[in-house]
């Protein structure tokens, strides 16, 4: 081999050492694109994904997943939450809203159908809030509620008994009736919850807490009345808020959809886990969501 | 073989770096920066503030000088010398070793330490630049007669 052909080999080993170095550092194909990343939350939000009886649970661990991905994903310039939720668990929201303040590049939301409760509180940490006039929003508050059972028991001759080792250990139990001491230690979890809702919301949209407060009777609001009130910033779709997330980066973006692709399999998977979930556990259960009692914003 | 050693005018030394330093950014700096590359000055900020943009910073200095060090230690020449028929020699005109080839070319990660190795070309004899000084290797023209 001459001289001049073993330069050519050596250039040619350290051209490609040079991009697969580049692959392993950057974890992505080389690209000079610029995305947008749609991230769909549709459904009620719990911290793994649990759906209940009425309504499509989504994940709240993976929103924050994608969300994460998106941010560390150098081609991605803007993200879009793209929103139709009554909210979820208090800490299937959060973990949620910890990821989105852990973004450093433009990100905006849309509410198409609902954003309410939790899905507000996500969608007000967000540096723009995009929603059509007939959205339902806002709906700031905490709920607590459950069914009780205690009467029903009673008629049918049913006895729960009582075996615990601290007072409150069945505090919510839908087997008895909750005693006013119960339901005071309750109202004031509640109340500490919906004080930390208000001052993340009146944070996230710059507004005073009282502002909020006077919005936060739990009532949603249509999104009509919400560029006034201050709960969303544009009317607009989809396409509105990308074309916004695009001005706010100042160049033209390519959308990809961080939504999961469900395998005909995985369907299936959780046809036939509902359908044992209901035979084992009968409608009744399924109504008062087990012995555990749950709040919701 | 005839080999004649003659002293190489400063501007030939300078077109092959520039030509050596085209070929670096084709082959090594293009695949390991381009896709962090940005428009805007808020770009070029969040490109400084990353810490892929460091890592990848100190790859591309380390095949850099692997670049000029195997190709000086190996064939006494780089890609642009070959265009201009100058070569790495040692102070005495013999073949330069490896650890030589390695210390002249150090100034060449930094374009300021360059830039100040040079200047000390303007002072030293035969346009040695300092890290040449310090390796005991020099910048030879090279006519080579069958």
């Amino acid at each position: 081999m001459n001289k001049y052909l073993k330069i050519l080999v050596f250039v040619l080993v350290l051209w490609a050492l040079a991009y697969s170095i580049s692959f392993l550092i950057f974890d992505e194909t080389p690209t000079l694109d610029k995305k947008v990343a749609i991230i769909p939350i549709n459904g009620m939000i719990t911290f793994d994904g649990g759906s209940s009886f009425f309504i499509e649970g989504i994940s709240g661990e993976k929103i924050a997943e994608n969300i994460e991905i998106a941010n560390n994903d150098n081609s991605v310039k803007a993200i879009v939450l793209e929103i139709n939720s009554p909210g979820g668990t208090v800490m299937g929201t959060k973990v949620v809203v910890d990821a989105i303040k852990e973004v450093d590049k433009p990100i905006v939301s849309v509410i198409t159908e609902s954003g309410t409760s939790g899905a507000y509180w996500i969608a007000s940490q967000t540096d723009a809030i995009f929603a059509d006039e007939l959205s339902y929003v806002g709906s700031i508050g905490v709920i607590g509620s459950y069914l009780e059972f205690d009467g029903l028991l009673d008629d049918y001759n049913v006895t729960y008994r009582r075996l615990v080792t601290g007072d409150y250990k069945d505090i919510g139990s839908p087997y008895r009736e909750m005693t006013s001491a119960e339901e005071a230690l309750m109202m004031d979890r509640l109340d500490k919850v919906h004080e930390y809702f208000v001052e993340e919301v009146a944070e996230g949209r710059s507004m005073s807490v009282d502002e909020i407060e006077e919005l936060s009777n739990g009532i949603f609001y249509l999104g009509m009345d919400c560029v006034d009130n201050g709960l969303i910033d544009y009317i607009g779709d989809k396409k509105d808020a990308i074309a916004y997330a695009q001005n706010l980066t100042g160049n033209s973006l390519s959308e990809v959809d961080y939504e999961e692709k469900e395998s005909w399999f995985s369907n299936l998977e959780k046809f036939s886990m509902m359908s044992s979930y209901f035979v084992g556990q009968g409608i009744g259960s399924v109504l008062v969501q087990g012995d555990k009692l749950e709040i919701n914003v | 073989m005839r080999k004649v050693v003659v002293i190489v005018p400063l501007w030939k030394r300078i077109l092959a770096y520039i030509i050596d330093s085209l070929l670096i950014s084709m082959i090594i700096v293009s695949p390991l920066m381009v896709k962090e590359t940005g428009e805007s000055f808020a770009d070029f900020l969040n490109l400084i503030m990353s810490s892929n943009f460091w890592f990848a910073t100190i790859i591309v200095g380390i095949m850099t000088l692997v670049y000029w060090t195997f190709l000086e230690w190996k064939f006494g020449q780089s890609v642009g010398k070959i265009f201009f028929k100058i070569k790495s020699v040692g102070i005495n005109d013999k073949e330069i070793t490896i650890s030589q080839a390695f210390i002249r070319n150090l100034s060449k990660l930094s374009s300021v330490i360059l830039f100040l190795d040079v200047l000390y070309m303007l002072i030293s004899k035969g346009n040695q630049r300092f890290f040449e000084k310090i390796s005991n290797t020099k910048v030879v023209g090279v006519i080579e007669d069958e």
